[in-house]
Parts: structure tokens; C-alpha cells; sequence
């Protein structure tokens, strides 16, 4: 349930999965599941990270039994370079999932987008992450 | 006695050789930004001029990194290898010397296989104490061929 994103800069590296506090990595309105974004950078270059999660099926969701929404789009951030002397920085972002019912086949796009600071081209790649709904 | 210290030095050489690495590195990491000032200055280039972040000079610091690290890697395996034969043909700690042998080898053509997969931010971004990986592993490598030279010698 994690997916790695392919063609983003050397040095970069973003993925999108689910996380559950349950056994069985499902999402239901009960598991507190959660959709997470991980963006960790061993490059000497700063970048800015934009996120946008879609549920694109009709049993997923964002949020809780207060509220659901079809899209999350976090903040943009800026993920600092590695430290002089070795290793990485990391970011993460995350959001509450619930489900609609019950589904084998449900699936969350995550759009991802990075971007040199001080530069003002960048690149976008979108991820897909199935999940089962309870 | 004169024969066990031939077949360690090749391999206390191949140590300096790896404890030197970081200032090698770091004098070509100061003549490249060097001459990209100088060129910059030629050229007119200020600091309103972005540079291609894949051309920045923190960009080149990795690449000088993980070029002079994929260089040696080969070079420095000679080292061990050397001081292995030299052992053999003594006949000081043959057993030893044929595991030193093989392992170098095989150590060597992994380790370089496995640099050529990653980036180089990637490889220089795995360093500890301002020593690479190669430089660790080849440190450590030889600090076993010795102490096993010692031992079984």
C-alpha cells in the first residue's frame, strides 16, 4: 500500500501509502487510516513539495464522520537540503481516510510536484494507491 | 616476521590511502568551485543569474564525490590483492592471504556495481563522520586482513 514515485530528481525521494492503527491495512470509519505522504531529500538542493490527494472512487474519503471530502490539499513546503555531514531530511504530510462502505478496489491519485528553490521549473508525477474499504 | 610486516603493509597503504580520500576530495572540491567563480566572473554571471539546479555547485560536490570514490574503487582493491599474492609466494598465512584474496575481490566488484545504481547525492548523502562509504568499508576491510594475518599467521 506504499507507492514510490519514479522520475523526480536524484537525491529526492516521495512516496504515498496508508497507514492503519489496525491488523488488516483496510480503511474503515473505525481503523483510524490514514493517507501519508513521505518526502525525504539526501541532495544539497532545497525543494518545494506540493501535494494534492484525490479519492477517485465513490467508497473512500478524506476526513471523518464529521466531514468528507473528495480531495486534501495540504500546505506546500519546503523540504531543506541533507545536513553537511551525511543523511537526510524528511517531511511528511498526512490525512485522516475513512470509508463510504465496503469496496476491494478503491483508489486514491496522489499529484505530486517539486520544485528547485531559486528555480522556476519543476516537475509533477501523479501516484496511485488502491485500497480495500470496510 | 620480515615476511608477515611485507604482507600487511600493502594493506596498512591501502588504509592511508582511504583515510586521505576526504582531503583529496575536498582540495578538488575547491579547485572546481574555484574555477567556476573565475568562470562565472568572465562570463559576467551574478547572483541574478540562476544557474540549472542539476549544474549548482553543491550539485558538483556530490559529483566530485561519488566520481573520485567510483574511481578508486578498483585501484585501491589492488592494494589488499598485492599484498595477498605476496603472501602466497612467502608462504606466509597462505589460507589467509586466498580468503583475503577472493573476498576483496568479490567485495570490490560488488561495492562498484552497487555505486554505479545510485545518484550521486544519493551515495555522497551516506557518509558518517566525513568518510564515504567506500572509505568506511575499505578502512574496516583492511583493518580485518590485518588482524587476520595477525592471528593465523
Amino acid at each position: 500500500m506504499v507507492v514510490h514515485a519514479v522520475n523526480i530528481p536524484s537525491g529526492l525521494r516521495i512516496k504515498s501509502g496508508i497507514v492503519t492503527k489496525g491488523l488488516f491495512k483496510s480503511v474503515s470509519p473505525t481503523n483510524q487510516a490514514r493517507h501519508l505522504v513521505e518526502v525525504s531529500n539526501r541532495s544539497l538542493l532545497p525543494y518545494t513539495i506540493s501535494i494534492h490527494g484525490e479519492c477517485e472512487t465513490p467508497y473512500v474519503r478524506y476526513g471523518d464522520d464529521a466531514r468528507r471530502d473528495k480531495t486534501w490539499d495540504p500546505a506546500q513546503f519546503i523540504i531543506a537540503p541533507r545536513p553537511g555531514h551525511g543523511g537526510c531530511t524528511r517531511r511528511d504530510a498526512s490525512e485522516k481516510l475513512t470509508s463510504l462502505g465496503k469496496s476491494e478496489n478503491e483508489s486514491i491519485r496522489t499529484d505530486l510536484s517539486y520544485v528547485p528553490v531559486t528555480w522556476s521549473r519543476g516537475g509533477s508525477e501523479s501516484v496511485y494507491v488502491q485500497v480495500v474499504t470496510k | 616476521m620480515t615476511e608477515m610486516l611485507g604482507a600487511v603493509f600493502p594493506l596498512g597503504v591501502a588504509i592511508v590511502l582511504y583515510l586521505l580520500t576526504p582531503l583529496s576530495t575536498a582540495k578538488i572540491q575547491k579547485v572546481l568551485a574555484g574555477q567556476i567563480a573565475e568562470d562565472a566572473a568572465r562570463y559576467g554571471v551574478t547572483t541574478q543569474t540562476a544557474i540549472p539546479p542539476h549544474l549548482s555547485p553543491q550539485m558538483i560536490k556530490d559529483y566530485v564525490e561519488y566520481a573520485a570514490d567510483t574511481v578508486q574503487i578498483i585501484p585501491a582493491s589492488l592494494l589488499p590483492v598485492i599484498g595477498a599474492v605476496f603472501a602466497v609466494t612467502t608462504r606466509v598465512a597462505e589460507e589467509v592471504a586466498l580468503i583475503i584474496l577472493v573476498s576483496t575481490v568479490v567485495l570490490a566488484v560488488a561495492l562498484d556495481s552497487w555505486m554505479l545504481t545510485r545518484s550521486a547525492p544519493d551515495y555522497a548523502s551516506r557518509k558518517r563522520w566525513g568518510y564515504s562509504l567506500v572509505n568506511l568499508i575499505g578502512i574496516i576491510a583492511n583493518i580485518v586482513g590485518i588482524v587476520l594475518i595477525f592471528w593465523y599467521g
